[in-house]
């Protein structure tokens, strides 16, 4: 990029070319008065506070939308811009109601900012009136308030929503006078196509958006701001908490533009969905259950008992007959005690978490390609991939701020887009091309694009040569695996899959987003591998913008991964099994452990079935809905020994627990998250946790403590240090280098800068490695009595299992509960209208449902979210398991539906 | 004045050949005179045709004084 | 001093859809022309006649078809502003009605000159006989036999939509009017990038006014050097001037540019001020120009004059009022109308222009006071100065000139105000 001199208010600047006045003089510390500009969108020039004045052009240049060139010479402010500013701030105070008085807005706003900057009189130019009071498109909504007495028509939330969300809810509407920001034919907000960003209520200068659940609950000013990484997804957006000190309570959440990995933005999650923090429901002491009953206990006796407890069944049974369940939802720090409880104090390796049900299959196929197991590239870069291929993912619900990487990459860079999903998802419509596989049926699909890559010679064969190994045997297995072949089996057409292949091929970078579509199946290591190969055969690793690219569900399963909440590896994916690194971690922890590999999630629950279980310990999970095969799953929490949970809320779990411990959520702890990019980032505390409530970390030392095995550290601080000198990829991290941007591994040493994308140059494993994979059906097709397939999957505005989205009043609005989709076909044979409650049956289980009639999934197909306790999909979900990642087919089973019977 | 028919609707559409952004304004510009205002289903249904958004086309036409979206009289 | 109608000649000799009565009066000689010397040296020969666009801003013809045709992105597109929004302006209909194969021959050389597949003519919704006579227009044209048929491939020439406006002055502004056509909401949009660049559809587009186009197959016809001897060296060429206001006979009256002074438009053409008191003001340039005072109207018809008397030639709207009438009501009527017609993207003209248009009425009914007088020019002078599009930049001209000119009159309103 080529950089220009010029000067700005006679400091001597230097920009790159393309720049505008305002950027480059906001780079130096020039605040040039805006109201409407955004970096994010495209100027709008609608506030004209901006004019500047540049030497040799007559009249005032806005500087919103004037570039730098060299030798300029700009004066920013002088006596008549100042009168010009004035009489514009004046003119809008004239249609801006003022009332500041009662504004959360007070201390926050740009318009009272530069009113007072320019002194202008709110009543110059006559007080603006109070509007006739009429509903508008948000007055039902329980997100937004929107109030056009206050709005000053800047146009940055209608833009924000055309631009960045490309969400198109919000448009400006009627003529002078009567103009506001509306929706189409003033439709309720949330009945519209809005996907409850909040973009809107951030980008707006003014007051006149507000979050509704905020109002009264304090003013800008009085607000304490709390800089920490999102407690939802695994995008790890930097949020800032916005708490009220008198209250303790969170009032509303924001963001800041620039911040990586989001600059800004957030998702209804993030934005909206914090209501369970200060929620009532929230745990406050230990629970010990007696005679069937919870009854409140001391933290003292409550560690007592499940000291004890475990202390006898480990005399009695082995140290093997208890296992652990950590949490992705906790931090690195508390990740890395557990399971150094579990290795040390208890003395079994059976430590493992949720990663088993999303991504076990990206660990266990990524490692054996490339010799590690996360996403390759980093999410800023796919904004510049020439082509993007997004399979099993449906990442504008589920990682949303990552679709709008997407969706910018293909509006305003031209990326072309494949989409590959059973379902017409929301990025389809940005996509150049959708093929619909059949579920379970990935496999055939990647197998035939590399056919045609290969016979058309779209490969890289000096990437295969130089940098890969075992190419024959992957030709050998896709020599005959034909588009035609695979349009059989995945019903897409021969011919896309042609133009797929050739599009992903011939791009300049591809970029492979992936998630639970292509990990959730009994082949998922065999879907994960073959896209492997897919990425290694066009030579798309170890550069910008291309890799393969698991987006990983929780906010920190990435982490709890790799902080060694997994049975067969130390933290940093050191196996349990080597001698030699087993003997590391006996001397950094005082004892000696298991050189046997544990069991993972859905074998611990069989495993309690064959009495090989005593003890279960949960933290922050919960398996009574999350796991497949729920019935079974649910016995087991019944009938093991002794069950501890430890959590924020009295989940579907914890009712089967003997000891409940409450723990603190993400807002009430400090330590670190480990996102989707592998970027290491701050967690801190913003409110103090309700009751009794105590960190995770701290109770798990405790315990052990009381078991004989003293663990105590002075702060999480502390920990994290621990585990940089135990775990190589961690070896540079410390709060200290993650305070600002967080650190992204590899960063083994404290001068290493971390790392953007793997595989630069060499694989983790040295040479990449082609695996060939045979095509696998499904473990339970449909039949003549269960004609259907099912899948699950996510919603945008639930979480997991819905303990935290569902306390929000504006996501309820939106998502009351569960469904089933079917497509119209089928509901018509089945005489199923829209919103009929419906009986959905596996061979497992029956929940009973509303269904969703639409076009956007196939003939035969049926999809339900998994969040809802009523109606649990779980109820019918199969526990067939990925022979090597130990992860359940949850995109897969065979089911059957029919209208419910009525009830009085 | 003709009342508003979806027959007549498909008619016009069929006029004009293929319906794009390019055409657009005009079409919706005829929608008008011929039926004294553009129906809620004529801005969905050209939405979907055009691959323009409604709540873009509902703000663009209200901000003209000679589009009404509802009939005179009409509430 | 004498019309010369080179534009405005052939109006009425044929019937409005006969295409042979066109051509048989010397129609298409100009289209021929152009498709003999190939579109470079169209725009070649435009630049050399130094036309320059009628539609008020005056901006070279020739340059701003060079720009467009420079570009590489496909499609471009060539839109006929017909909108013809602007107070005491009334010319383009007397073409459109009066010589509607001339403007089509014209848009069909603008069109292959920068290379434009689609064209637009986008034409105000009053004129409903217009409207639908350029429908049939297109029918005949299609069907008709024109030079030029063919050579883009397609059997007709003519891909031309005639658009009908929907009552908005602000589509007259060419931004504004490719936003239009986008369905988007009519209004006014930043530059860069200019039409020329990314206009229509975010391609090159060419928005010319409908006399400028009228333009085109004349001076290819007789050739730029016969077109230069017409008219001042600097502004060559005929303008086509619309008398209206406090005249006996309004009109349009085509003149060489500096072939006379407004005082002799007034008096030759327009037979006088109606009542034959002397003329207090004119606007010569359409209701957003600045007003001359009855003793500049000495000048010659051309913008270089009128510029140095203080406003300027617009879209050569030439509005009379007669001595007698008070400044405050003039301006009030103007801003009765502007104040209207606002888009609304940009806050000054936005709230400005209501704000005037509130202040302007106090004073009109005796409650104003010397501070509305003051925040009149403060206001007007910062709409002028930091708002987006024309319409911003020129409403408040006539009132800012009005108070400078006629102050005794808004001090006569002011005085009648209760203290």
């Amino acid at each position: 990029m080529k950089e220009v001199s010029l000067t700005i208010d006679g400091k001597n600047i230097t920009a790159a070319e393309g720049t505008t006045i305002l950027e480059a003089a906001k780079a130096a510390g020039i605040d040039i008065p805006h109201l409407c500009y955004d970096p994010r969108v495209k100027p709008a020039g609608t506030c004209r506070l901006c004019v500047v004045q540049i030497e040799g052009r007559a009249g005032l240049t806005i500087s919103c939308n004037t570039t730098v060139a060299e030798g300029m010479r700009v004066l920013t402010e002088n006596e008549e811009i100042s009168a010009f500013r004035k009489t514009i701030l004046e003119l809008i105070l004239s249609e801006h109601r003022v009332a500041c008085t009662s504004c959360d807005k007070d201390g926050a706003c740009a318009l009272q900012d530069y009113a007072y900057r320019y002194q202008a009189d709110e009543g110059r130019f006559g007080l603006a009136k109070r509007k006739p009071t009429k509903p508008n498109y948000a007055t039902n909504s329980e997100a937004i308030l929107y109030d056009p007495d206050k709005c000053i028509l800047c146009g940055l939330c209608v833009n924000y929503c055309e631009e960045v969300q490309m969400a198109e809810a919000l448009t400006f509407a009627g003529r002078l006078g009567q103009m506001e920001v509306g929706t189409a034919f003033g439709i309720d907000l949330h009945t519209s196509s809005c996907v409850l960003c909040g973009g809107c209520v951030e980008i707006c200068p003014v007051g006149a958006m507000l979050d509704r659940a905020a109002i009264g609950k304090g003013r800008h000013k009085d607000l304490i701001r709390t800089r920490t990484t999102c407690g939802y997804c695994g995008v790890g957006c930097q949020l800032e908490l916005l708490t009220n000190p008198t209250t303790n309570r969170i009032a509303t959440v924001t963001s800041y533009l620039g911040c990586i990995p989001n600059n800004g933005n957030m998702c209804v999650k993030g934005k909206f969905g914090m209501q369970f923090v200060g929620s009532d429901k929230r745990l406050t002491t230990p629970l010990i259950k007696r005679n069937g009953k919870f009854e409140e206990a001391t933290w003292s006796e409550a560690t007592d008992y499940v000291a004890k407890k475990l202390s006898e069944i480990i005399a009695e049974h082995g140290p093997n007959s208890i296992a652990g369940l950590s949490s992705a939802k906790c931090t690195n720090e508390d990740n890395y005690v557990f399971q150094k409880f579990i290795r040390a104090a208890i003395g079994t390796n059976n430590v493992d978490h949720c990663a088993r049900l999303c991504h076990a299959s990206t660990v266990a196929g990524l490692a054996r390609a490339f010799g590690s197991g996360a996403m390759t590239n980093s999410i800023d870069e796919l904004t510049n991939a020439g082509c993007i291929f997004v399979i099993g993912s449906n990442t504008t619900e589920a990682h949303p701020v990552i679709g709008l990487n997407i969706k910018d990459a293909v509006v305003e860079n031209g990326a072309e887009l494949i989409v590959a999903d059973p379902r017409a998802i929301d990025l389809v419509r940005f996509s150049k091309l959708h093929m619909a596989q059949k579920p379970g049926t990935d496999v055939a699909l990647i197998n035939a694009m590399m056919n045609v890559i290969i016979s058309e010679k779209l490969l890289d064969s000096d990437f295969v040569k130089e940098r890969t190994e075992d190419f024959d045997a992957m030709a050998e297995a896709v020599k005959d695996f034909t588009p035609e072949k695979a349009a059989e089996i995945t019903t897409v057409p021969a011919e896309k899959i042609r133009q797929a292949a050739r599009i992903y091929a011939k791009a300049s970078a591809s970029s492979i987003v992936y998630s639970m579509g292509i990990t959730q199946h009994t082949t998922g290591t065999d879907n994960v591998l073959s896209l492997a190969n897919l990425a290694m055969l066009t030579g798309n690793m170890g550069k910008k913008s291309a890799g393969v690219n698991p987006l990983r569900g929780q906010n920190n399963v990435q982490g709890a991964c790799d902080l060694g909440a997994l049975p067969n590896v130390y933290p940093g994916y050191q196996s349990v099994e080597d001698a030699e690194i087993k003997a590391k971690f006996e001397g950094a922890w005082g004892k000696e452990l298991s050189p046997n590999k544990g069991i993972t999630v859905v074998e611990m629950m069989h495993a309690v079935e064959n009495d090989e279980i005593k003890a279960l310990y949960i933290m922050g999970e919960n398996p009574a809905l999350s796991d497949p095969n729920l019935n079974r799953t649910r016995k087991s929490l019944e009938t093991v020994e002794f069950l501890v949970v430890q959590d924020i809320f009295l989940s579907e779990t914890a009712e089967y627990a003997d000891v409940v411990l409450p723990s603190v959520c993400f807002a009430e702890k400090t330590g670190s998250f480990t996102n989707t990019e592998r970027r290491v980032q701050r967690v801190r505390s913003a409110v103090a946790p309700p009751g009794q409530a105590r960190s995770d970390w701290e109770i798990v030392c405790e315990v052990a403590t009381k078991m004989g095995y003293p663990m105590s550290y002075d702060c999480t601080g502390k920990i994290l240090d621990e585990i940089a000198s135990v775990t190589p990829i961690y070896g540079g991290m410390s709060f200290e280098r993650i305070d600002s941007v967080g650190l992204q591994w590899p960063c083994p040493d404290k001068s290493h800068p971390g790392t953007k994308y793997l595989h630069k140059g060499r694989f983790t494993r040295g040479k990449g490695k082609f695996h060939a994979v045979e095509f696998i059906p499904p473990a339970e097709p449909p039949d003549k009595k269960f004609p259907f397939v099912l899948s699950t999957g996510r919603l945008l505005y639930q979480f997991h299992t819905g303990t935290m989205t569902r306390k929000s009043s504006a996501i309820n609005q939106v998502s009351p509960t569960g469904y089933v989709e079917i497509h119209p076909d089928d509901a018509k044979k089945l005489g199923i209208a829209d919103g009929d409650n419906t009986e959905v049956m596996t061979r497992r289980g029956k929940v009973t449902t509303p269904a969703k009639v639409t076009g956007n999934i196939g003939r035969g197909w049926l999809f339900m979210p998994f969040h809802f306790r009523e109606g649990p999909a779980n109820m019918l979900t199969i526990d067939a398991l990925d022979p090597l990642a130990k992860i359940p087919e949850y995109k897969v089973c065979a089911a059957t539906i029919k209208k419910a019977p009525a009830t009085s | 004045m003709e009342k508003f028919g979806t027959a007549r609707y498909q008619k016009m559409l069929n006029d004009i050949g293929e319906l794009g952004v390019e055409n657009l304004f005009g079409f919706l510009g005829k929608v008008q005179d011929t039926f004294g205002y553009v129906p809620r289903e004529v801005i969905e249904d050209t939405a979907r045709r055009t691959g323009l958004s409604p709540s873009r086309i509902y703000g663009a036409l209200t901000s003209y004084r000679d589009f009404n979206l509802k009939l005179e009289g009409d509430g | 001093m004498k019309e010369n109608k080179i534009l405005t000649g052939r109006g009425g000799k044929y019937e409005p859809l006969d295409v042979k009565g066109y051509e048989a009066d010397g129609g298409f000689a100009g289209l021929k022309g152009a498709l003999a010397i190939g579109p470079e040296s169209v725009i070649e020969e435009i630049k050399r006649s130094g036309l320059s666009g009628r539609g008020g801003a005056g901006f070279p013809t020739g340059a701003k078809w060079e720009m467009a045709a420079r570009e590489k992105q496909e499609p471009k597109y060539f839109i006929c502003n017909a909108e013809e929004g602007e107070l005491g302006t009334f010319k383009d209909k007397v073409l459109l009605d009066g010589d509607p194969w001339l403007v089509l021959e014209g848009i069909l050389i603008a069109s292959y000159a920068i290379g434009a597949g689609q064209s637009y003519i986008y034409i105000n919704g009053e004129y409903e006989e217009t409207v639908k006579l350029w429908e049939k227009l297109v029918v005949e044209a299609r069907k008709a036999k024109l030079p030029g048929d063919g050579i883009s491939g397609s059997k007709s020439s003519v891909d031309l939509q005639v658009i009908k406006g929907k009552g908005l002055y602000i589509t007259g502004e060419e931004c504004a009017l490719i936003s239009s056509l986008e369905t988007r909401r009519a209004t006014g949009q930043l530059k860069p990038p200019y039409p020329t660049q990314r206009g229509l559809f975010g391609r090159p587009t060419v928005v010319n006014n409908v006399e400028t186009i009228a333009n085109i197959p004349v001076i290819l016809s007789m050739g730029a050097e016969e077109y230069r001897k017409l008219g001042t060296a600097k502004e060559p060429g005929t303008r086509l001037f619309c008398l209206s206001g406090d005249v006996k006979k309004n009109g349009v009256y085509e003149l060489e540019t500096g072939s006379g002074t407004l005082r002799e438009l007034i008096e030759e053409f327009g037979g006088g001020t109606k009542s034959g008191r002397g003329v207090k003001a004119v606007q010569p340039g359409g209701g957003t120009s600045a007003f001359l005072s009855g003793r500049s109207v000495d000048c010659k018809l051309s913008d270089e004059a009128i510029r140095q008397a203080g406003s300027g030639l617009g879209t050569a709207g030439v509005i009379v009022y007669e001595e007698g009438k008070s400044a405050v009501g003039i301006v009030k009527g103007l801003l009765d109308f502007y104040g209207r017609e606002s888009c609304g993207r940009c806050a000054p003209c936005r709230i400005g222009v209501v704000r005037m248009k509130e202040i302007i009425e106090r004073l009109f009914h005796g409650k104003g006071t010397t501070e509305d007088l003051e925040h009149l020019r403060e206001i007007g002078k910062a709409c002028v100065s930091v708002s987006t599009c024309g319409m911003g930049q020129a409403f408040p001209l006539p009132v800012l000139s009005a108070l400078e000119l006629f102050p005794e009159d808004f001090e006569a309103v002011i005085a009648q105000a209760p203290a």
